[in-house]
């Protein structure tokens, strides 16, 4: 048996047996319903499935809106330092720190088409529409800020006094059709380009509770993507970078990141497809329960949104969080044929929310407003022609700052994940002791009787037997 | 993906490392491990008299009173509520007869007695008047026994 895998069934088999001490007969199973009992090395997966059996729906709801809630805050810092460090060292590789001439003020600017910086079309959506409104982040959205720049053709934008954007619909012999050309502002002339990285990086909001959640619902059951008809082409794409971040997540701590982690199997392909077909008719296949379909209609993430941004203090938009999720994991089950199934049905939903966090925050780092700032140095590094092909190639340039994203984000989860699940470990631990000691005691005395003559009836008695 | 990673050698310091997943499966185990109290040791007076009240084993006292108490875990009791010859009854009664049966016919008990247990002696004297004495084992002694 191999370590991880054996090591799983473990715990779980000392959950079981604790149970069974505190609580007289076991109740759990180690069976189809805790998919994470193999040998991947996906801690997060492992610890929802551990909580799950230890608390169920109530407590791990408690938990993702505190997540969603507290955590999403510094986990931004977090992503905004590494960010920083990784464009350093891109920097770093050139000779002169300084900026260089052609992206000053008075120069001709860095071009960039715009499908290469916003692989997944997200600019073609209108952020006034109602999945818009839910694709986007508020007025100060550096994304809304190239739609709106996009709908000034040939006129100058300015970011922040950081960047001069301008959006070019027909181009000439040097500028290609649709495309971007961004140059620095004025006051940075004097500057170095690490400064107007940095700037840039801070002068970004990267997401907030209600934008995560609306690409979580997304990515699990299509809500948006229907909406906004999103086509097969980009739900593929989309469900490409999943299946890469769940290689990725999957890796240890000493994997070395090559080239397996970004190429697929005929199995993912199929998978891929699959996802996709279902993202694209607004659904997903329940797992646990006859395989019918679970659906989160838009609606329920457009009142989500309006009541968060009427929210004025932390713990009123904790108290929306709740009470949208819980409504949003009952409207899974309705087309639960059995209700036996519906708190299997509704853990699951939960459970995914968990596990399809750090896909929604890559999803951030993958948007325009990210990915724009990676091809300006990468252009400024290796000459005005150098790109990326597609969000999969970007990745794989930058594996390790995503690698390195990914597993601060999840040391954080799993921080507030282990925390959790030790604290209802150690209730069932010194439940289960307290038992042994009282076991120990009765049985020490019905010895002790047993050997001056105490009938076997009294005996049983004392040690609880009937 | 295909399965071509080069897994490093867990060791010590990343024994407990959140940022694995054996570091996570190990720190979960270790809350599992809770030293335990030794059992308290039987008054060996008692036992040298208590012993000889005990019935000794028995293989169909033991099945019967599992058999009547198997309604607590949810099974069916007797063959009319088993629909049919109640096979895991018959089965539970193979398991312990031959449990029994090993025990009291295979399984031997040694026990160690240890150094420094109190002696007296009588011996006999230069002029042959007794003399007491009094000390204590030096060397463990070692003996058999069978479970009855």
């Amino acid at each position: 048996m191999s370590s991880i895998v054996g090591k799983k069934k473990k715990i779980f088999g000392n959950i079981a047996a604790s149970k069974t001490l505190c609580n007289g007969l076991p109740k759990l199973k180690t069976s189809s319903s805790f998919p994470s009992i193999n040998n991947g090395g996906n801690s997060i997966t492992f610890l929802t499935d551990l909580i799950k059996s230890l608390i169920g729906f109530a407590a791990l709801i408690v938990a993702v809106v505190d997540i969603l809630t507290y955590s999403l805050a510094t986990i931004e810092r977090e992503i905004k330092k590494a960010l920083k460090v990784e464009l350093k060292s891109i920097v770093s590789c050139g000779v002169d720190p300084s900026l260089p001439n052609f992206i000053k003020s008075t120069g001709p600017g860095i071009t960039i088409k715009v499908n290469k910086t916003d692989f997944l079309d997200l600019l073609k959506v209108d952020p006034n529409s109602v999945g818009g409104k839910l694709s986007y982040g508020d007025s100060t959205d550096f994304n809304r800020f190239l739609y709106d720049t996009i709908q000034n053709d040939g006129t100058p934008n300015t970011w922040n006094s950081i960047f001069d954007v301008t959006f070019n619909s027909i181009g000439n012999g040097v500028i290609p059709n649709n495309s971007f050309t961004i140059k620095a502002n004025p006051s940075y002339d004097n500057k170095t380009l690490t400064d107007l990285n940095n700037d840039f990086i801070d002068s970004l909001t990267l997401f907030n509770s209600e934008g995560i959640i609306n690409r979580i619902i997304d990515t699990i059951y299509g809500s948006l993507s229907i909406n906004i008809k999103k086509t097969t082409k980009q739900l593929e794409t989309e469900a490409q970078i999943n299946n890469v971040i769940d290689n990725l997540v999957d890796a240890d701590s000493g994997d070395q990141i090559d080239d397996s982690y970004f190429t697929f199997t005929n199995d993912e392909i199929y998978k891929q497809e699959l996802d996709s077909d279902l993202r694209k008719k607004g659904i997903t296949k329940l797992e646990c329960c006859n395989k019918v379909a679970a659906s989160i209609p838009v609606s329920f993430l457009t009142n989500l949104n309006e009541e968060i941004t009427g929210a004025t203090t932390t713990s009123e938009k904790k108290d929306i969080i709740s009470t949208n999720l819980n409504k949003m994991a009952d409207q899974t089950t309705i087309n639960s044929t059995n209700k036996s199934d519906n708190v299997s049905i509704k853990l699951n939903f939960v459970q995914g929310i968990i596990n399809n966090l750090i896909k929604a925050i890559i999803g951030v780092i993958l948007s325009p407003k990210v990915v724009m700032i990676f091809i300006i140095n990468y252009k400024i590094i290796y000459g005005q022609s150098a790109t990326y092909d597609n969000p999969i190639d970007f990745i794989k340039k930058n594996k390790n700052l995503i690698h390195s994203i990914m597993k601060k984000v999840s040391s954080m989860i799993i921080g507030i994940l282990i925390t959790i699940a030790l604290k209802k470990i150690a209730e069932l631990v010194a439940c289960s002791v307290a038992k042994k000691q009282v076991e120990k005691s009765k049985s020490q005395l019905s010895q002790l009787l047993s050997l001056v003559g105490t009938p076997q009836e009294t005996l049983r008695i004392i040690k609880g037997l009937t | 993906m295909a399965d071509n990673t080069s897994k490093k050698q867990e060791t010590e310091s990343s024994k407990f490392n959140l940022n694995s997943i054996s570091g996570v499966l190990n720190t979960i185990l270790t809350a599992f491990s809770i030293p335990e109290t030794p059992v308290t040791p039987l008054p060996p007076p008692l036992i040298m008299t208590g012993a000889k009240l005990r019935t000794g084993l028995s293989a169909s006292a033991i099945s019967a009173r599992i058999i009547s108490r198997q309604s607590e875990a949810g099974l069916p009791v007797g063959d009319v509520f088993a629909d049919g010859p109640n096979t895991s009854e018959a089965m539970l009664t193979i398991i312990i007869d031959e449990l029994i049966n090993a025990i009291h016919t295979e399984a031997v008990v040694n026990v160690v007695i240890p150094p420094g247990i109190s002696v007296t002696t009588i011996g006999v004297g230069n002029l042959g008047a007794p003399v007491l004495s009094q000390g204590s084992t030096k060397t463990m002694g070692i003996g058999d026994g069978i479970i009855r």
